[in-house]
Protein backbone atom coordinates (compact mmCIF):
# COMPACT_ATOMS: atom_id res chain seq x y z
CA UNK A 1 0.00 0.00 0.00
CA UNK A 2 1.42 3.31 -1.30
CA UNK A 3 1.61 6.13 1.53
CA UNK A 4 -0.34 9.64 0.54
CA UNK A 5 2.86 11.21 -0.46
CA UNK A 6 3.80 7.97 -3.05
CA UNK A 7 0.76 7.96 -4.19
CA UNK A 8 0.77 11.98 -5.04
CA UNK A 9 4.14 11.22 -6.40
CA UNK A 10 2.63 8.70 -9.19
CA UNK A 11 -0.23 11.08 -9.56
CA UNK A 12 2.16 13.57 -10.56
CA UNK A 13 3.76 11.27 -13.17
CA UNK A 14 0.66 10.36 -14.83
CA UNK A 15 0.04 14.11 -15.34
CA UNK A 16 3.03 15.85 -15.89
CA UNK A 17 2.56 14.79 -20.01
CA UNK A 18 -0.52 16.67 -20.10
CA UNK A 19 0.10 19.83 -18.28
CA UNK A 20 0.30 23.04 -19.98
CA UNK A 21 1.51 25.16 -17.01
CA UNK A 22 4.56 24.42 -15.44
CA UNK A 23 4.59 26.77 -12.88
CA UNK A 24 1.32 25.83 -11.46
CA UNK A 25 2.69 21.97 -11.89
CA UNK A 26 5.69 22.68 -9.41
CA UNK A 27 3.86 23.94 -7.19
CA UNK A 28 1.00 21.43 -6.90
CA UNK A 29 -0.88 21.10 -3.44
CA UNK A 30 -3.93 19.02 -3.15
CA UNK A 31 -6.30 21.91 -4.05
CA UNK A 32 -4.80 22.10 -7.54
CA UNK A 33 -7.18 21.83 -10.37
CA UNK A 34 -6.53 20.67 -13.31
CA UNK A 35 -8.08 22.37 -15.74
CA UNK A 36 -8.02 25.58 -14.09
CA UNK A 37 -5.10 25.71 -12.32
CA UNK A 38 -2.79 23.48 -14.91
CA UNK A 39 -4.61 24.39 -17.40
CA UNK A 40 -5.29 20.32 -19.03
CA UNK A 41 -6.96 19.81 -22.18
CA UNK A 42 -10.17 18.23 -20.72
CA UNK A 43 -10.67 15.87 -23.34
CA UNK A 44 -7.21 15.12 -21.67
CA UNK A 45 -8.79 14.34 -18.31
CA UNK A 46 -10.53 10.98 -19.73
CA UNK A 47 -6.30 9.96 -20.04
CA UNK A 48 -5.68 11.38 -17.30
CA UNK A 49 -8.81 8.73 -15.58
CA UNK A 50 -7.51 5.80 -17.79
CA UNK A 51 -3.82 6.14 -16.88
CA UNK A 52 -4.94 6.22 -13.47
CA UNK A 53 -6.97 2.96 -13.76
CA UNK A 54 -3.79 1.04 -15.51
CA UNK A 55 -1.25 2.38 -12.93
CA UNK A 56 -3.48 1.37 -9.70
CA UNK A 57 -4.81 -1.42 -11.13
CA UNK A 58 -8.28 0.29 -10.76
CA UNK A 59 -11.82 1.26 -12.46
CA UNK A 60 -12.82 4.38 -11.92
CA UNK A 61 -16.76 4.05 -12.37
CA UNK A 62 -18.64 7.63 -14.45
CA UNK A 63 -19.49 8.42 -11.08
CA UNK A 64 -16.02 9.05 -9.49
CA UNK A 65 -14.73 10.43 -12.67
CA UNK A 66 -17.26 12.99 -12.17
CA UNK A 67 -15.64 14.79 -9.43
CA UNK A 68 -11.98 14.27 -10.30
CA UNK A 69 -11.40 17.85 -11.20
CA UNK A 70 -8.62 18.50 -8.60
CA UNK A 71 -5.33 16.49 -7.12
CA UNK A 72 -7.24 16.33 -4.13
CA UNK A 73 -10.26 14.43 -5.37
CA UNK A 74 -8.11 11.94 -7.46
CA UNK A 75 -6.16 11.00 -4.60
CA UNK A 76 -9.31 10.36 -2.81
CA UNK A 77 -11.02 7.95 -5.40
CA UNK A 78 -7.58 6.39 -6.14
CA UNK A 79 -7.79 5.97 -2.08
CA UNK A 80 -11.09 4.75 -1.98
CA UNK A 81 -10.57 2.15 -5.09
CA UNK A 82 -7.33 0.57 -3.84
CA UNK A 83 -9.36 0.25 -0.12
CA UNK A 84 -12.43 -1.42 -1.89
CA UNK A 85 -9.89 -3.51 -3.82
CA UNK B 1 -26.58 32.03 -21.69
CA UNK B 2 -24.35 30.54 -24.00
CA UNK B 3 -21.19 28.19 -24.17
CA UNK B 4 -19.30 27.37 -26.93
CA UNK B 5 -15.74 24.81 -28.06
CA UNK B 6 -13.61 24.39 -30.25
CA UNK B 7 -11.28 21.42 -31.30
CA UNK B 8 -8.33 22.03 -33.83
CA UNK B 9 -8.11 18.94 -35.42
CA UNK B 10 -4.73 18.39 -35.86
CA UNK B 11 -3.90 19.09 -31.89
CA UNK B 12 -6.26 16.27 -31.41
CA UNK B 13 -4.86 14.00 -33.48
CA UNK B 14 -1.56 14.38 -31.75
CA UNK B 15 -2.81 14.74 -28.78
CA UNK B 16 -5.58 12.61 -27.66
CA UNK B 17 -6.16 9.01 -29.00
CA UNK B 18 -9.75 8.00 -28.77
CA UNK B 19 -8.65 4.82 -30.18
CA UNK B 20 -7.26 3.74 -26.79
CA UNK B 21 -9.39 1.17 -24.73
CA UNK B 22 -12.24 2.67 -22.80
CA UNK B 23 -11.83 6.04 -24.05
CA UNK B 24 -15.16 5.83 -25.86
CA UNK B 25 -16.79 4.16 -23.34
CA UNK B 26 -15.93 7.11 -20.47
CA UNK B 27 -17.04 10.36 -23.01
CA UNK B 28 -20.35 8.52 -25.34
CA UNK B 29 -24.01 7.61 -24.70
CA UNK B 30 -24.13 3.69 -26.55
CA UNK B 31 -25.92 5.56 -29.35
CA UNK B 32 -22.93 8.13 -30.00
CA UNK B 33 -20.43 4.75 -30.03
CA UNK B 34 -22.54 3.58 -32.33
CA UNK B 35 -22.61 6.48 -34.63
CA UNK B 36 -18.80 6.67 -34.02
CA UNK B 37 -18.17 3.06 -35.02
CA UNK B 38 -20.24 3.25 -37.96
CA UNK B 39 -19.09 6.95 -39.45
CA UNK B 40 -17.25 6.97 -42.72
CA UNK B 41 -15.09 10.33 -40.48
CA UNK B 42 -14.71 9.11 -37.28
CA UNK B 43 -11.91 11.26 -36.41
CA UNK B 44 -14.64 14.44 -37.31
CA UNK B 45 -17.16 13.05 -35.42
CA UNK B 46 -16.01 12.19 -32.06
CA UNK B 47 -14.73 15.61 -32.10
CA UNK B 48 -18.10 17.45 -33.54
CA UNK B 49 -19.51 15.28 -30.76
CA UNK B 50 -17.24 16.52 -27.81
CA UNK B 51 -17.14 19.93 -28.76
CA UNK B 52 -21.16 19.88 -28.71
CA UNK B 53 -21.04 18.33 -25.08
CA UNK B 54 -17.82 20.83 -24.14
CA UNK B 55 -20.31 23.88 -25.28
CA UNK B 56 -23.36 22.65 -23.81
CA UNK B 57 -21.52 21.67 -20.33
CA UNK B 58 -20.70 25.62 -20.22
CA UNK B 59 -23.84 26.84 -20.11
CA UNK B 60 -25.09 24.41 -17.58
CA UNK B 61 -21.85 25.72 -15.33
CA UNK B 62 -23.12 29.48 -15.93
CA UNK B 63 -26.66 28.05 -14.96
CA UNK B 64 -25.61 26.18 -12.00
CA UNK B 65 -22.70 27.17 -11.00
CA UNK B 66 -21.25 23.74 -10.47
CA UNK B 67 -18.83 21.88 -12.38
CA UNK B 68 -18.46 17.82 -12.97
CA UNK B 69 -16.95 16.37 -15.42
CA UNK B 70 -19.42 13.57 -16.68
CA UNK B 71 -19.43 14.01 -20.93
CA UNK B 72 -21.37 10.47 -20.57
CA UNK B 73 -23.88 12.22 -19.09
CA UNK B 74 -24.60 15.04 -22.02
CA UNK B 75 -26.37 13.16 -25.01
CA UNK B 76 -25.96 14.04 -28.12
CA UNK B 77 -28.34 14.56 -30.97
CA UNK B 78 -28.10 15.87 -34.55
CA UNK B 79 -30.94 17.15 -36.80
CA UNK B 80 -29.10 18.16 -39.47
CA UNK B 81 -25.15 17.64 -40.63
CA UNK B 82 -23.20 18.53 -43.74
CA UNK B 83 -19.71 18.54 -44.38
CA UNK B 84 -19.12 21.97 -43.37
CA UNK B 85 -22.21 22.55 -40.25
CA UNK B 86 -24.11 20.66 -38.05
CA UNK B 87 -27.44 21.56 -36.03
CA UNK B 88 -28.45 19.27 -33.18
CA UNK B 89 -28.80 19.33 -29.67
CA UNK B 90 -27.35 18.14 -25.90
CA UNK B 91 -29.83 16.95 -23.56
CA UNK B 92 -28.81 17.46 -19.56
CA UNK B 93 -31.85 17.61 -17.73
CA UNK B 94 -32.89 19.66 -20.49
CA UNK B 95 -32.44 20.45 -23.88
CA UNK B 96 -29.46 22.90 -25.03
CA UNK B 97 -29.42 23.56 -28.95
CA UNK B 98 -26.10 23.15 -30.41
CA UNK B 99 -24.74 25.18 -34.26
CA UNK B 100 -21.10 23.44 -35.25
CA UNK B 101 -18.89 24.65 -37.80
CA UNK B 102 -16.89 22.11 -39.31
CA UNK B 103 -13.83 22.65 -41.30
CA UNK B 104 -10.65 20.37 -42.57
CA UNK B 105 -8.72 22.33 -39.43
CA UNK B 106 -10.90 22.40 -36.83
CA UNK B 107 -14.60 21.95 -35.46
CA UNK B 108 -15.83 24.99 -33.26
CA UNK B 109 -19.87 24.35 -31.48
CA UNK B 110 -21.74 26.91 -29.83
CA UNK B 111 -24.40 25.95 -26.65
CA UNK B 112 -27.44 27.72 -25.84
CA UNK B 113 -31.08 27.33 -24.68
CA UNK B 114 -33.74 25.95 -27.01
CA UNK B 115 -35.36 28.57 -28.74
CA UNK B 116 -33.24 31.59 -27.96
CA UNK B 117 -35.03 34.98 -28.85
CA UNK B 118 -31.01 36.42 -29.13
CA UNK B 119 -29.05 35.92 -32.18
CA UNK B 120 -25.37 34.98 -31.17
CA UNK B 121 -21.64 36.20 -32.37
CA UNK B 122 -19.53 33.43 -32.65
CA UNK B 123 -15.96 34.76 -34.07
CA UNK B 124 -12.81 32.02 -34.91
CA UNK B 125 -9.47 33.48 -33.75
CA UNK B 126 -6.24 31.80 -35.24
CA UNK B 127 -2.68 31.71 -33.63
CA UNK B 128 0.91 31.52 -35.00
CA UNK B 129 1.88 29.72 -31.56
CA UNK B 130 0.08 27.35 -29.83
CA UNK B 131 1.16 27.94 -26.02
CA UNK B 132 -1.26 28.97 -23.57
CA UNK B 133 -0.03 32.67 -22.95
CA UNK B 134 0.00 33.35 -26.88
CA UNK B 135 -3.26 31.98 -27.18
CA UNK B 136 -4.78 33.87 -24.08
CA UNK B 137 -3.05 37.54 -24.96
CA UNK B 138 -4.45 37.29 -28.90
CA UNK B 139 -7.76 35.97 -28.01
CA UNK B 140 -8.28 39.33 -25.90
CA UNK B 141 -6.69 41.32 -28.40
CA UNK B 142 -9.27 40.12 -30.41
CA UNK B 143 -12.50 40.12 -27.91
CA UNK B 144 -11.54 43.86 -27.52
CA UNK B 145 -11.67 44.61 -31.20
CA UNK B 146 -14.74 43.15 -31.20
CA UNK B 147 -16.60 44.70 -28.03
CA UNK B 148 -15.14 48.06 -28.64
CA UNK B 149 -18.50 49.44 -30.26
CA UNK B 150 -20.38 47.84 -27.00
CA UNK B 151 -17.33 49.78 -24.55
CA UNK B 152 -17.14 52.99 -26.71
CA UNK B 153 -15.83 54.19 -22.83
CA UNK B 154 -13.48 51.52 -22.19
CA UNK B 155 -11.44 51.69 -25.32
CA UNK B 156 -8.67 48.41 -24.70
CA UNK B 157 -10.12 48.79 -21.01
CA UNK B 158 -12.29 45.80 -21.51
CA UNK B 159 -11.84 42.88 -18.76
CA UNK B 160 -12.97 39.61 -18.49
CA UNK B 161 -13.42 37.92 -15.41
CA UNK B 162 -13.42 34.67 -14.33
CA UNK B 163 -15.73 33.58 -11.28
CA UNK B 164 -14.40 30.63 -9.08
CA UNK B 165 -15.71 28.02 -11.82
CA UNK B 166 -13.93 29.60 -14.19
CA UNK B 167 -16.77 31.09 -16.43
CA UNK B 168 -15.85 34.60 -18.19
CA UNK B 169 -17.89 37.67 -17.71
CA UNK B 170 -16.52 40.47 -20.07
CA UNK B 171 -16.87 43.63 -18.13
CA UNK B 172 -17.05 47.52 -19.30
CA UNK B 173 -18.66 50.76 -18.59
CA UNK B 174 -20.56 52.39 -21.73
CA UNK B 175 -21.10 56.26 -23.17
CA UNK B 176 -22.50 56.81 -19.70
CA UNK B 177 -20.21 55.61 -17.54
CA UNK B 178 -22.22 52.69 -16.56
CA UNK B 179 -20.53 49.20 -16.19
CA UNK B 180 -22.04 46.53 -18.25
CA UNK B 181 -21.61 42.83 -17.68
CA UNK B 182 -22.02 40.44 -20.79
CA UNK B 183 -21.48 36.77 -20.18
CA UNK B 184 -19.16 35.52 -23.13
CA UNK B 185 -17.76 32.10 -23.70
CA UNK B 186 -14.23 31.54 -24.79
CA UNK B 187 -12.44 28.70 -26.52
CA UNK B 188 -8.74 27.63 -27.66
CA UNK B 189 -6.98 24.86 -28.56
CA UNK B 190 -4.02 24.63 -30.95
CA UNK B 191 -3.91 26.94 -33.44
CA UNK B 192 -7.56 27.81 -33.15
CA UNK B 193 -9.52 29.87 -30.93
CA UNK B 194 -13.26 30.92 -30.90
CA UNK B 195 -15.39 33.69 -28.64
CA UNK B 196 -18.95 33.41 -28.52
CA UNK B 197 -22.04 35.76 -26.94
CA UNK B 198 -25.15 36.97 -27.80
CA UNK B 199 -25.89 40.44 -29.03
Amino acid sequence: MQTKDELIATLKTIVKPYVQDEQAFANVTEKTDFINDLKINSANLVDIALDVEEAFDIEIDNASMERMLTVGSAVDIITQKLAEK
Amino acid sequence: MIGNDIVDLAQACRESNWRRKGFLAKVFTDSEQQLIQSSSNPDVLVWLLWSMKESAYKVIVRETGQRFFAPQKLACHYANIQTNMAEGSVFYQKTYATKSIITTHYVASVAFPENPDQVFTHEIVTFDRTNYQHQHTRIREKINQHYVTLFPNAGSNIHIRKDKTGTPTLTGSDLSGKTIHKPISLSHHGHYGAFASFY
